[in-house]
């Protein structure tokens, strides 16, 4: 600290500053001069503050920046600043900034190089400084806002905000890093840089970019002008004018087109052209067209009029050509171009989001596998490929309802299925767009009702989400009752709203009353029907294993899909397998029969990782463990396949665990012990990462791979592990009763096995109470029961012993299953009865 | 601040500005948890504090108050005025806060773009000279700390500080004036 005047004279110095400030500046110093009794060292002190002019002095407070003024002057309800009157010229002072010479200029405002006017850095910066005419408040809030995501992001590769605020007339400003530099096209032309330089240099956009979207940060807008390439070779990334805040409830503007032109429309991706919500994604595509106008020397579309509405229509519906035959890039590119680097680009530039590259970083790091001459982890589509996205968001074993909905709800569904059907799409858009309008007036009339039942704003303000979702449902009959479409529509919202907050019951009632509305609507599609049917047979399960309405539900289900060939096999396989999975417990011939048509429809259908893993669990129920082992081999395989293609080998598939464990469980019964246990190994380290250390499937697994280690007297691993497991089945459980069950009986058989008799046949019994008592063909209750005889007669509880087996062996009798181990393992169990 | 005084910031304000005894202590002490509640989340810990940020937080802090109704928007130049003080303390605990940490952290760690940070931790520094200086001015010239205080922790304008000390615009640009000269005495 420099601290270096003691408090009397600093005290003695504000007195005489008081007398001297006083005076008009230009007396000051006289009044030092004849002013008596001041003592040495503190008159020349003071000679030398006061001989500083305001303003001339090379210390200076900091200037202000003050915080989005025009919503504090909302709610103060009057502005006090006054907008500006003239347009920026050179050498005009801005807060503490004096203009050099305009830099840039575009819709919104002008860009100035300048410098601090007091000196106080000697710094150059670029000043952003808007229109005249917009510098209201919407302006000065959308100002404020880049400055506030500006203020977030602090990367080499991102020119810095240095200050911002607004001068006293009013006026704001950002100051910004001056970059002094080329766009990124050019600075490659004037360096003539081959193709593997500019992958080099492009990089570095994408880094930066990654940075931007670890901080939740879209850019939205970019295009060759917003980056810059120093001298040096740095790229540095500008205008964050458009970019949004991930998750920010910010109600700002966030459709281009309400901003007023910044767009450049031939970088702007299809949910950007389509007003949709718009998340990483659009700026994944941004990067793709960049780098293929870098490396093809041209943009994808070729187009005969170049106008705002034949650019949106080749954005939205043309296949970009591949860059290799993008024609104006260099001859001997060409062929350096074509396979790997095609396909990286087209993935970039898929017209679905969820089909490009998930982050900048898988993209940089294809691009680095190219540039290392690896195999790139981009894949050519395939009709497999294609379907395989939507299904693969739907978690077999939990069965998520909320992730079907919100996979349906952002219209994949649909597009996927209806594929080859495009001379509808005319219809289907007007008959959206009907829907759409009315979906809006639904959802303003609630807030309307709910600010007409709380006159008061405060209280209106206050209404829960639980409150409003339950306003607007008591509105879905009477409002929508002119308007199924967006009826259903609605009822599907509900479904899921209600859903996420926890409310099952409510959304149940919500999702069967879609299913009756669209066994009405007339023109409903088969697959909405469908879906809409799944989701209460999956929320049925969740709430309660085996509620027999499902029944009904998947028999009309199955009837929708009708026969092999009918149906798109992608919507038959999800009906086949949720089908198999119910009638596992009930009719277990007809489930092993579904099972396996869904695995018959081959690997290029939807899901095949969870047929797969259906068909392999029917399969290890009915004791054919070799065919169990090739089609959870299959679905591994396919799901590697997936895996590499979409996540660039992050192994995050989320079904690949339970394959895992499926085919260690084959294979334990087939004898072959190694490779069991590496698999099962490998099932609970992809367990815990892809569904956290205590999810239920992951304490199955473990339990699994803790009654296989028991099995092979590896007892002291295995009874850790066991006692891991068990520990965790205290925790209340994600995902619903059947994951719970399944979990509750894989520990609670383990332990019948390592000897923990009591703890067994307490997860035991509550595993059965969470079955109905009706059941009579299960082989995986009839497995439960096997287990419970074993610990009641471990503890000596011979007669119920007795009473659990015989119930086991009818229960097993009445599925079909006569699997050898299982008639060997009862055998076992007999000749430990007593002899009558 | 616990849900108890949900109305106790109005009244608080209205104490404080009656002169009642303590109302500003405990106006102050109510701030004070809230304004470090907004720091706390919205301020990554490896993102040095800025003028930019520690203004946007004190408006933000009102914003978010004056929208739950518990601070009156008519109230506002008084609100920043007293947020601008307890801002003040929290930034400056903040950064002592940290600078303990990352002595106590050693030197292992290197920030990623070291030239970057720097800027915005020499801004840190100031603002912690700052404080430093105005705590030395407290007891000779308190008003003069407080226009320092709007000023820089919650960029309030002239005449908005007029208008909180109850004094001319004139009197603001003359007591700046004069916080120049000192702090400039002082820091140099």
């Amino acid at each position: 600290m420099a601290i270096v005047t003691p408090a009397d004279d600093l005290r003695q110095l504000s007195a005489l500053l008081d007398e001297a400030l006083d005076l008009p500046e230009e007396d000051r110093i006289a009044w030092l001069d004849s002013r008596n009794g001041i003592a040495e060292p503190l008159r020349a002190r003071l000679r030398e503050l006061l001989s500083h002019r305001a303003g001339s002095d090379d210390f200076t407070l900091p200037t202000l920046s003050r915080y989005n003024e025009a919503d504090i002057a909302k709610l103060v309800g009057t502005t006090n600043a006054c907008p500006p009157t003239d347009a920026p010229m050179a050498n005009q002072t801005i807060g503490p900034y004096r203009l050099i010479r305009e830099i840039g200029r575009g819709g919104m405002g002008s860009v100035w190089l300048a410098e601090r006017s007091d000196g106080a850095l000697k710094r150059q910066v670029a000043l952003k400084l808007p229109h005249i005419a917009l510098a209201e408040n919407q302006l000065v809030d959308r100002f404020a806002h880049e400055r506030d995501i500006l203020a977030g992001l602090v990367h080499p590769h991102i020119a810095r905000l240095y200050d911002a605020g607004i001068t006293e007339d009013g006026r704001p400003y950002l100051a910004m890093e001056y970059v002094a530099g080329q766009a990124l096209g050019d600075y490659c032309q004037s360096h003539d840089l081959d193709l593997a330089a500019r992958l080099v240099i492009f990089r570095q956009v994408l880094r930066a970019i990654q940075y931007a979207h670890s901080q939740l940060v879209v850019h939205r807008d970019l295009k060759p002008g917003n980056i810059l390439v120093t001298d040096e070779g740095d790229v540095r990334l500008l205008d964050f004018g458009i970019a949004k805040l991930l998750h920010s409830d910010a109600t700002l503007a966030t459709e281009l087109t309400e901003l007023g032109g910044p767009l450049t429309l031939q970088y702007a991706a299809p949910e950007q052209i389509l007003g949709q919500r718009i998340g990483a994604g659009a700026d994944i595509y941004s990067l793709g067209m960049l780098l293929y106008e870098l490396l093809a020397g041209a943009l994808p579309f070729r187009l005969r009029r170049v106008t705002r509405g034949a650019i949106e229509e080749a954005i939205l519906s043309s296949q970009p050509a591949l860059p290799s035959q993008a024609g104006r890039g260099r001859v001997a590119w060409a062929k350096r171009l074509a396979g790997d680097l095609d396909t990286i680009l087209l993935k970039a530039l898929k017209k679905d989001p969820a089909e490009r590259y998930l982050t900048a970083s898988a993209l940089a790091e294809d691009i680095d596998r190219y540039l290392n001459g690896e195999p790139v982890l981009a894949r050519p589509d395939t009709v497999w490929y294609r379907a395989g996205k939507f299904v693969s968001r739907y978690r077999w074993g939990v069965a998520a309802v909320t992730t079907i909905i919100i996979a349906l709800a952002a219209g994949l569904g649909a597009a996927l299925w209806q594929a080859g059907v495009a001379e509808e799409n005319a219809e289907k858009a007007q008959k959206e767009a009907r829907t759409a309008q009315a979906v809006k007036e639904f959802m303003r009339g609630v807030f309307y009702a709910n600010s007409a039942q709380q006159p008061d704003p405060a209280k209106a303000r206050e209404t829960t989400a639980r409150e409003l979702l339950d306003l607007g449902a008591a509105r879905i009959d009477a409002a929508l009752a002119e308007a199924p479409e967006a009826k259903q529509e609605m009822l599907m919202i509900f479904t899921e709203l209600y859903s996420q907050l926890g409310l099952s019951a409510k959304s149940l009632e919500f999702a069967q009353q879609r299913v009756r509305l669209l066994r009405e609507l007339k023109g409903a599609s088969v697959e909405d029907r469908v879906y809409a049917l799944l989701l209460v047979a999956i929320t049925l399960r969740n709430q309660s294993i085996d509620d027999p309405e499902q029944r009904t539900i998947l028999d009309e289900a199955l009837a929708l899909v009708g026969v092999e060939g009918d149906t798109a096999p992608a919507l038959r396989g999800v009906v086949l397998t949720v089908a198999a999975n119910y009638f596992a417990d009930h009719e277990f011939a007809r489930s092993l029969d579904l099972a396996h048509q869904a695995f018959r429809l081959g690997r290029d259908v939807g899901d095949f990782a969870s047929i797969s893993i259906n068909a392999a669990r029917a399969d290890l129920l009915v004791g054919d463990y070799g065919r169990a082992r090739t089609e959870a081999g299959e679905g591994i395989a396919a799901s590697l396949a997936y895996n590499l293609a979409q996540e660039s080998g992050q192994g995050t598939y989320m079904q690949l665990p339970v394959l895992y464990e499926c085919l260690g469980l084959a294979e334990a019964a087939l004898g072959e012990i190694a490779a069991a246990k590496d698999h099962f190994q490998q099932a609970v380290r992809q367990g815990r990462k892809t569904f956290g250390d205590n999810d239920p499937e992951v304490v199955r697994i473990e339990g699994r791979l803790a009654q296989f280690l028991v099995h092979q007297g590896q007892r002291a691993e295995g009874e850790a592990l066991l006692a891991l497991a068990a520990s965790k089945l205290a925790r209340p459980s994600p995902g619903g009763a059947r994951l719970a069950f399944e979990a509750l009986q894989a520990v609670g058989e383990a332990q019948a096995d390592a000897g923990q008799l009591q703890p067994a046949l307490g997860h035991l019994a509550k595993a059965l109470a969470m079955r109905s008592p009706d059941l009579d063909a299960s082989p995986t209750v009839a497995a439960l029961l096997r287990a419970q005889a074993r610990a009641l007669f471990g503890v000596g509880r011979k007669a119920e012993a007795e009473s659990v087996l015989n119930r086991a062996i009818a229960m097993r009798e009445k599925a079909g299953v006569r699997a050898a181990d299982v008639l060997g393992e009862e055998a076992g169990l007999r000749v430990r009865l007593p002899v009558r | 601040m616990s849900s108890g005084d949900h109305d106790g910031m109005a009244q608080l304000l209205a104490a404080a500005r009656g002169g009642e005894d303590g109302a500003v202590a405990r106006l102050c002490a109510a701030l004070y948890q809230d304004l470090r509640v907004v720091a706390r989340s919205r301020l990554r810990s490896h993102q040095p504090f800025t003028l930019l940020n520690t203004t946007a937080l004190v408006h933000e802090s009102f914003l978010r108050l004056s929208r739950t109704g518990r601070v009156d928007v008519s109230d506002r130049n008084h609100f920043l005025g007293y947020a601008a003080k307890v801002m003040r303390s929290v930034i400056v605990g903040f950064v002592r806060e940290r600078m303990t940490e990352k002595r106590g952290a050693g030197a292992g760690h290197v920030p990623l773009n070291e030239e970057i940070v720097s800027g915005a931790a020499d801004e840190e520094a100031e603002i912690v000279r700052i404080h430093n200086a105005l705590e030395e001015l407290a007891d000779i010239d308190p008003r003069v700390v407080r226009v320092v205080e709007m000023r820089y922790f919650a960029g309030m304008r002239e005449k908005e500080i007029a208008a909180v000390l109850n004094v001319t615009e004139r009197t603001v640009r003359r007591d700046w004036e004069k916080a120049r000269l000192l702090l400039r005495s002082s820091l140099q």
